[in-house]
């Protein structure tokens, strides 16, 4: 696990690199060697461990699937780098500890994709939170970046304490950590045998766990905390992180909780109906089109936790790394469009495909991925999570639920489309895009269309 | 020399220095002190059963949530925070002492650690927020709504 | 050589490639390229079907004389597996044979025929399409490959009858034929359905091998077949189905030979004769499929015998002799339709052609009461066009009286009703000679009637003109019954793919030498009896005649498009109407809007519990820890 040794270390660099490098393009451009050594050592990890392995005295687990999700997220992460990498610069005066943050955040990533004890967990959740209390209010001139700060701090901080009493519940249940343990596995083989405490400390697991992927009704913080924090850093929270937290809970919920499904599953269904109600129909109100991607951020974390609820089931392991990766794709697409205007609102894109044809759609094959439009990866991607609930067999109607709800998301998704296509106005820009912008955004609308047609590229 | 009663109890729970200690006072004062009440209530400790730590544990922690709820003060709901925190924590060492198993009392040090790294983040907003606005009231930040 | 099989349809796809996007560049040199690649078709198909004749015999019978060639994974889901595989044995082979030696003769001939149409090479891109999407039907190993190749027939018949789209009767004719065909494609995609469920497969060998177990449900046997039997309706213009194919000769005459005389039309047949093993045990199917048959067999050469257009006269002689295939279908002589098909895609395809000959020379009329004498004009169409004739009449030795007489036989022979079926199928052969030969006299025999030069075509034309006849003449050769000392070739090629149907069903007859010879004799004099009226008739015909009583009925084609007009459009327009009024307007659009509506209220009042106040997000979280608790322990006793 070079990967999490080396995105640790990167992070002090960076912070060294502030010190050391004077011009803002020198620290830029350490910190996408480090990315892109952070994805050549994911990669040489998957190679090297082809067969289970654990590593740090047993406290992690790595196999297949933990590295190859790494390499998909880290994947993700040089995407967002490459494409916002002079944004993140222009936040603030203390650029180089903003790239700092985000690879202490990559170490949280990684140490969730292969825990296997309760402590890399908490470690791994903290690890990745508290670097984006920070970023979140990096723009310290503005007053709204300070509230999304303290929001998502007390916030944050209050689902920590549930968190690990949750945890301490379950180890006085079990009398272990380790989730790989007898004692562990053996107390949550079957619902009867299972004591009342493990039952509590599975809900608050539950229940912080959906506070982290913003699940209803759990998720007021994120709209206010997408909306305030600067552009730059909300594509980052909104999907390598919330998308990373995913991985961490199929892994505790499908792997230890799995045969005691029962004790959660109508709390996780309740959950994805408020969250897709929610999400949905208040991003319908929505004028700002970042803060309409915050609720489309929570409705899009409603769909991802039918591959929690899909219990027992193959597909929900696909179905969230489809959608991880198409999901966290196409919204880096749409912020990476959305920061290089000058207005936010829906009015401020109109008539952005007569000026800037490629922006104009690249961002529309990324919200039609959203939308979940055929020959896009959305498509795919909602098709796996939504077959996953099938083939396990409970609670269909779900599904059709989801799917009417997926009908109200493309009124919202639809109405950007319409104001760049078909309303005339100015658009006026924040910055211009150069031609390496719109080539990576052309490559990530690509790499969308491609996993759209061969969806499992990305299952490895 | 006979060890009864009282002196046996702790012997038993405390290390013989602090057994020493007390037998000196006792043979200058022959009446009983502080540290055999404490000798008293340590005995207690053993016999009492862990669902009372349980309990008070929870009780704190809902103090915890209750204060984080009620309290408009960021410093006070961080505090009740760290109130949750160390109810985890109580709770912990109570298992611990069950299991008798080191482990947890290790997570405690684990959350000892990082709910300090959490309360610097946190103190370091709420200075950013007073600088701004002149009050740690979490209720005067609410430009981002709807 | 047979698993070069994809060869076959690639070169017409190839060809359909470079003619479609070079259309407008290629000028004269696209019909070339088409017919090139057909050739090369017709070159791969013939060597093939030389290797399978050949083939060795215990190989043969080891996998009943068929070769699935396969090419990817056409469906490959966790659910469903489909293979894009291609079948190739004695039934397919001979339809490759017939579809690209005819098809070659038919491009050949466009390239003079269509020589000044503006829309030269997206005619030959058409009918590459056409071609390659034949193909593709015939080589199916399974239903979904030949429903592909089903649907693009259909299409390329759509696009080519509308070829001339800026006559507006000519769109409504092309509009017609895919509706009518969309009608019967869902009677095919609902027994494609139906086999799916039950069989969980929908290649031949695999639902034939299923056939011993199948069989306990005869009613659903019946009900797949039923299903498959509309399909062929619509695409072999049956009743009911039948009346977009006279109208279909508004396309260009080469596509009236290729696609509604020689080869789509009798997708049907093929179709049914390739399903034979689910045909020959549903014996109702087959006993409906009879009926239908002779109905439209009739009804079809009544109509014939009085239409002035000379294309639609072939149109409905096509459809009757359709009529006569499924008849044979019907009493299960799978053999004799086939044979049929192949006797019939040579004369009808000359006739056609013919027809086209003479529409070439007299400037585009088709009124044949406009023509007349056209004999001393155009000396080589008048003999080819006199040769098909007499095949379709069913003159000894000629292809036509072989196949024809073969099907009337096993009629004759078929069942108690077999006899009566027989009569009636007489009378029908009888109306054909009668309509071709009035065709022939009204338009070659007489005087001139109409104006300017008729003129004798280019060699280009006249020449597929002399092989065809050709072939019309020596056609029948291979299916000499046994009563003239021949073996009957064909019915030995065909035996291996009919080996499990005949199994369980006969499809030889049983029929002493003396009374056969005596059925042939009077099938020939009835021919000639009805040769012999159309002589009478018309051999000094005045345009002048009307036609009164049955006649003018059947000028009108019984009014049966009229009928169709009364009973389903027009209804049909009407309850939509209505459900557009009420149901749409005040129904769904009332819905939809009304939860727009809704969602834009409830979202103007979920937002409010966005207020902004942390302490108000907390005491959210924690009413939600508890509401999720709540629900967990109240829905799961713990």
């Amino acid at each position: 696990m070079n990967a999490i040794v080396l995105s640790g270390i990167w992070g002090v660099v960076m912070m060294f690199a502030g010190l050391f490098l004077k011009s803002s393009k020198q620290i830029q451009w350490t910190a996408l060697l480090g990315i892109i050594a952070l994805l050549v050592v994911s990669i040489l990890d998957y190679q090297a461990h082809s067969v289970q392995a654990q590593t740090y005295f047993g406290m992690m687990t790595i196999d297949v699937y933990t590295s190859w999700f790494s390499i998909l997220i880290t994947a993700c992460c040089a995407m967002y780098l490459l494409i916002f990498h002079k944004d993140i610069a222009a936040v603030g005066k203390n650029e180089a500890e903003y790239f700092a943050l985000i690879f202490f955040v990559m170490c949280g990533v990684y140490l969730l994709a292969s825990y296997s004890n309760l402590l890399i967990l908490f470690l791994g959740i903290e690890i990745l939170s508290i670097p984006q209390y920070i970023l979140a209010g990096s723009d310290k001139e503005n007053i709204k970046s300070n509230e999304a700060s303290l929001k998502y701090f007390l916030m944050g901080a209050f689902s920590t304490g549930l968190l690990l009493m949750g945890m301490t519940l379950i180890y006085g249940a079990t009398g272990s950590f380790d989730i790989t343990s007898e004692k562990f596995v053996g107390q949550f083989e079957q619902l009867s045998s299972m004591s009342s405490l493990s039952f509590v400390g599975i809900l608050l697991l539950l229940i912080s766990f959906g506070f982290k992927v913003s699940a209803a009704p759990l998720h007021l913080w994120t709209p206010d905390v997408y909306d305030g924090s600067p552009t730059a850093f909300t594509p980052f929270m909104a999907t390598i992180v919330k998308v990373s937290v995913f991985v961490a809970f199929i892994r505790l919920f499908h792997f230890s909780f799995g045969n005691v499904s029962d004790a959660w599953q109508i709390a996780i269904a309740s959950m994805i109906v408020l969250t897709l109600i929610i999400g949905n129909v208040t991003a319908v109100y929505q004028q700002s089109l970042k803060r309409m991607m915050a609720y489309s951020s929570i409705a899009q974390a409603g769909f991802m936790l039918f591959s929690i609820f899909a219990v027992n089931s193959t597909l929900a392991y696909k179905g969230i790394l489809l959608y991880s990766v198409v999901y966290s794709l196409a919204s880096i697409g749409v912020f990476a469009v959305i920061i290089k205007m000058k207005d936010y609102t829906y009015d401020g894109f109109n008539g952005l495909a007569k000026k800037q044809p490629v922006l104009a759609f690249t961002a529309t094959v990324c919200l039609l991925s959203l939308v979940g439009i055929p020959l896009t990866g959305g498509f795919f991607a909602k098709y796996f999570v939504l077959s996953a609930v099938v083939e396990q067999g409970k609670y269909i109607w779900i599904v059709v639920f989801a799917v009417l709800m997926a009908a109200i998301s493309a009124y919202y998704y639809f109405r950007v489309i319409r104001s760049m296509y078909f309303k005339t106005g100015e658009a006026a820009m924040h910055t211009e895009p150069t031609t390496w912008d719109k080539t990576l955004l052309i490559l990530n609308a690509m790499i969308i269309l491609l996993l759209g047609v061969l969806p499992s590229l990305v299952f490895g | 020399m006979q060890k009864d009663g009282l002196e046996a109890i702790i012997m038993e729970i405390c290390n013989p220095i602090i057994y020493h200690f007390l037998r000196s006072l006792k043979n200058n004062s022959q009446t009983i002190t502080i540290f055999e009440l404490q000798a008293l209530f340590l005995r207690h400790f053993k016999k009492m059963p862990s669902q009372y730590y349980l309990f008070l544990s929870l009780a704190l922690f809902c103090i915890g949530v209750m204060g984080v709820l009620m309290r408009r003060n960021a410093i006070i709901i961080l505090m009740c925070i760290e109130l949750m925190l160390n109810a985890v924590n109580l709770l912990l060492v109570t298992f611990s002492k069950m299991y008798n198993d080191p482990n947890a009392q290790l997570f405690v040090f684990f959350i000892m650690v990082v709910a300090a790294a959490e309360v610097s983040i946190g103190l370091a907003i709420i200075v950013m927020m007073y600088r701004k606005v002149h009050s740690i009231d979490v209720h005067i930040l609410n430009r981002l709504k709807n | 050589m047979l698993n070069l099989v994809w060869l076959v349809p690639l070169f017409p796809l190839i060809g359909f490639i470079i003619t479609g996007l070079g259309r407008n560049h290629l000028g004269k040199a696209s019909g070339w390229i088409a017919s090139l690649a057909i050739l090369a078709s017709f070159v791969v198909s013939a060597l093939i079907f030389i290797e399978l004749k050949t083939l060795p015999e215990d190989i043969a019978e080891h996998t009943t004389g068929s070769h699935v060639v396969h090419l990817f994974n056409f469906i490959n889901t966790h659910a469903m597996q489909i293979a894009f595989d291609f079948q190739i044995d004695a039934l397919s082979s001979i339809f490759l044979l017939v579809i690209t030696g005819i098809g070659f003769l038919i491009h050949i001939y466009s390239i003079s025929y269509m020589s000044h149409d503006e829309g030269f090479g997206k005619f030959f891109a058409y009918l590459n399409l056409f071609v390659f999407s034949m193909l593709l039907l015939v080589l199916g190993a399974n239903y979904l490959i030949l429903f592909i190749g089903w649907e693009g027939v259909g299409l390329c018949s759509y696009l080519l009858i509308g070829f001339w789209y800026k006559n507006i009767a000519y769109t409504d004719a092309a509009k017609k034929a895919f509706i009518m065909n969309r009608i019967g494609d869902l009677g095919f995609l609902i027994g494609m359905f139906l086999l799916y469920s039950k069989c969980n497969a929908l290649d031949f060998k695999s639902i034939e091998n299923m056939m011993p177990t199948l069989m306990n449900d005869p009613s659903y046997i019946t009900a797949v077949a039923l299903c498959f039997f509309i399909g062929a309706t619509g695409k072999s213009a049956q009743i009911p189905l039948f009346t977009w194919l006279p109208d279909a000769m508004a396309g260009p005459t080469p596509v009236s030979a290729l696609i509604h005389a020689a080869t789509m039309v009798t997708a049907g047949v093929y179709m049914i004769a390739r399903s034979n093993f689910l045909y020959s045990v549903a014996p109702i199917a087959q006993q409906v499929i009879l009926i239908i048959g002779l109905a439209t067999a009739l009804l079809a050469a009544t109509i014939a015998t009085q239409q002035n257009d000379i294309k639609k006269v072939l149109a409905y002689s096509t459809v009757s002799q359709l009529g006569f295939m499924f008849m044979a279908l019907g009493v299960g002589a799978y053999t004799a339709a086939i044979f049929h098909v192949i006797t019939h895609a040579f004369f009808k395809a000359l006739l056609f052609l013919g027809s086209g000959s003479v529409i070439h020379a007299v400037d585009g009329e088709q009124d044949i009461r406009n023509m007349g004498g056209l004999k001393k004009y155009m000396k080589i169409t008048y003999i080819t066009f006199f040769i098909g004739c007499i095949a379709i009449a069913g003159i000894p030795p000629l292809s036509g009286f072989f196949s024809k007489d073969e099907i009337m036989m096993h009629i004759f022979t078929h069942g108690t009703n077999g006899k009566i079926f027989w009569i009636l199928g007489m009378l029908a052969a009888m109306m054909t000679a009668y309509y071709m030969f009035r065709l022939l006299f009204i338009t070659f025999h007489g005087t001139y009637r109409g104006k300017g030069h008729p003129h004798e075509s280019p060699a280009l034309m006249t020449m597929p003109l002399i092989v065809l006849a050709a072939l019309s003449i020596v056609g029948g050769f291979i299916g000499i019954p046994e009563v003239f000392g021949g073996h009957h070739a064909l019915n030995a090629f065909l035996e291996p793919i009919l080996l499990k149907s005949q199994a369980l069903q006969t499809s030889i007859y049983e029929l002493s030498h003396q009374n056969e010879i005596l059925l042939m004799g009077v099938a020939v004099f009835i021919a000639c009896i009805g040769i012999t009226m159309a002589w009478f008739g018309f051999k000094k015909y005045n345009a002048a005649d009307t036609t009164k009583g049955i006649a003018k009925f059947a000028e009108d084609k019984w009014y049966i498009d009229e009928l169709y007009d009364k009973v389903i459009v027009k209804p049909l327009f009407g309850i939509s109407k209505w459900i557009e009024k009420i149901i749409e307007k005040a129904g769904i659009d009332g819905i939809v809007n009304g939860v727009g509506r809704l969602i834009q209220v409830g979202s103007t009042k979920i937002r409010l519990l966005q207020s902004g106040l942390v302490g108000f997000y907390l005491f959210m979280f924690v009413l939600g820890i508890i509401l999720l608790f709540a629900l967990q322990m109240w829905l799961v006793k713990f």
